[in-house]
């Protein structure tokens, strides 16, 4: 594991803002870390990177602490903040000859050399010798992947990356993070749900500083928990229908009617083994309708992401 | 790629980590940019200005010219007397934005999101700002001082040992008075409490002793006389000796108390 915490928590004036953080990422991982605003998402990347101290619970960066021994983990990490702040009056060069020497030391040419291929990883070569003050969101959002990463860091930290892009922007910084996850481990915080779903292996979604559910991007959009069938057909379904809902693994039948007799099925069912075997033959086997579809019913993380944390958050 | 196995990681741990290059980059501000001729001119204006408006002063009131050892003790009275008031509002005006303006901006969280240790940020910040306003505010005008005495007073010089004990009291002032801004920036989120404590303690000394005798003895301010004193061999105060050893022990504390603050600074 890259990053582990226990029971990690949080609390600024009484207020708690992460409450008992348990985490595991993976080695050579793309994990997205998901929440809406306020979930906790900035303060447990800050706790990462001891910018600031926990309340309670315990962290570890490639098995170092997160408290005692941040100066380590930081020769080792890349970090784009969500707001990127730099020295205003120097110039992307500059910021990334300043970035570099936290890390190398060496002949100036060699450094500048490191600084030119980053620079030309990001493309900012051409505006390289302007000063930061005239860059626009995309070319800062550049410079800070640029400076996140002059150290070829083990594990790259990104809170909300591509959150004040348009998509162009967006499609470039997705772009830069596939070209380096065979390099390093990238741990991002984000509430692009689409993002997540084109790039992250593991998820993890954040509620109110709790951790509500981590786990493989496969096997969270496969159903949280439950697995579901659905089923299209035509014509009269109703005693395949009632047919089903007498099945003892099946738990539920929604329905949905269309036009010209045809409806849809969503049919959760508690045991796998015994739908995969069962539950099609026992629609093919009625007469009065016929299948037009069929499958695994898979849920796009925006569902996984609603069910999990959008009841609270409309409800507020 | 070739220059990546040139480079090789920094060897700076512990509370060094990072320290090498942020003193290159704080000195950079000073000396790196017009910074350094701009204070340079401006001090030039402010300290050897007055001894020059003095001077030609005196000499409009005496046609005949000056005695000898007249505008030398005067220019020595008004030249350190003036500049250690004048180089600690310079050094709290320049140093109290240091830390505060870093924290509001965020490039306090970018630089220590780098492995860059709290000891580095803080101590090269105050290192930086000695340097540029030693050399800048004291050592260059006091060569200009010189020189210029020299003109006024037809050929008189300050001896070099009393004319080094009188630089030392005035860097020691302005060290006081920038730790002092430094560890009040660890407290305080906005400029006005830095800035107005540390020159509200400055000018207190103008006016606190007259109802208050004994402050002078446990602050800084007795260097404004002390500093004409040492070139102009005066007797100074035989108890001169305490408010000079509370100042030099001051500085270190406030830094320690900055550094253990900064440590505990959420960002």
């Amino acid at each position: 594991m890259v990053i582990e915490t226990q029971g990690l928590s949080k609390s600024f004036k009484g207020v708690n803002a992460l409450n008992g953080l348990d985490l595991r990422v993976p080695e050579h991982s793309i994990f997205g870390f998901l929440g809406p605003n306020g979930a906790g998402k900035s303060t447990t990347i800050k706790l990462l990177l001891g910018l600031i101290r926990p309340t309670a619970g315990t962290g570890r960066v490639f098995g170092l602490d997160i408290v005692q021994e941040n100066v380590s983990i930081r020769k080792r990490v890349g970090y784009l903040a969500q707001d990127p702040r730099y020295y205003d009056h120097m110039t992307a060069r500059e910021t990334l000859r300043l970035t570099a020497r936290f890390f190398y030391e060496g002949p100036a040419g060699a450094i500048e050399e490191r600084v030119n291929e980053t620079l030309d990883l990001v493309g900012l070569r051409e505006k390289a010798d302007r000063p930061i003050k005239g860059f626009s969101g995309g070319e800062r959002q550049r410079l800070g992947i640029a400076q996140a990463q002059i150290n070829y860091p083990d594990l790259l930290i990104l809170d909300e990356p591509a959150a004040s892009l348009d998509p162009m922007g967006r499609k470039d910084v997705l772009d830069i993070m596939e070209r380096l996850r065979k390099h390093c481990t990238i741990f991002y915080s984000t509430h692009i749900l689409e993002d997540v779903q084109r790039v992250s292996d593991t998820v993890a979604i954040m509620n109110k500083g709790q951790l509500v559910a981590q786990a493989p991007i496969g096997e969270l959009l496969s159903g949280s928990g439950r697995t579901v069938y659905s089923i299209t057909v035509k014509g009269d379904g109703a005693e395949a229908r009632r047919t089903l809902e007498q099945q003892p693994w099946v738990s539920s039948v929604e329905a949905t009617e269309e036009a010209g007799q045809t409806a849809h099925w969503q049919i959760a069912v508690t045991d796998d083994e015994a739908a995969e075997a069962r539950l099609l033959r026992l629609v093919l086997s009625d007469e009065h309708c016929t299948v037009t579809e069929f499958g695994r019913r898979r849920y796009n993380l925006e569902e996984v992401f609603l069910g999990l944390v959008g009841g609270e958050q409309r409800g507020r | 790629m070739a220059a990546n196995a040139v480079l090789k990681p920094v060897r700076e741990a512990g509370w060094r980590s990072g320290f090498g290059n942020l003193l290159r980059k704080e000195l950079g501000l000073w000396f790196g940019t017009s910074r350094w001729w701009k204070q340079a001119a401006l001090w030039t204006l402010i300290l050897n200005g007055v001894v020059v408006m003095i001077m030609l002063a005196m000499r409009s009131e005496s046609p005949e010219g000056m005695p000898p050892m007249g505008p030398f003790m005067v220019a020595v009275e008004v030249f350190f007397k003036f500049a250690a008031i004048a180089t600690a509002v310079g050094a709290v005006l320049s140093i109290q934005d240091a830390i505060i303006g870093e924290r509001q901006s965020g490039t306090a969280a970018w630089i220590l999101s780098k492995p860059v240790s709290r000891p580095s940020f803080v101590v090269t910040k105050f290192l930086a700002h000695a340097v540029g306003m030693t050399i800048l505010a004291i050592l260059l005008q006091t060569v200009i001082f010189v020189v210029q005495t020299w003109f006024w007073s037809d050929g008189s010089l300050p001896e070099a040992l009393p004319l080094l004990q009188a630089l030392g009291l005035l860097v020691m002032n302005i060290l006081f008075y920038q730790s002092l801004c430094l560890m009040l920036s660890t407290f305080f989120h906005g400029r006005g409490a830095v800035t107005g404590t540390a020159l509200g303690l400055l000018f207190a000394g103008q006016a606190l002793p007259n109802f208050l005798p004994w402050t002078l003895k446990v602050m800084p301010w007795i260097i404004s006389d002390l500093a004409p004193a040492a070139i102009l061999k005066a007797q100074a105060p035989d108890w001169s000796w305490i408010p000079l050893t509370i100042t030099a022990l001051a500085i270190p504390v406030f830094l320690g108390v900055a550094l253990w603050r900064f440590q505990r600074e959420e960002l």
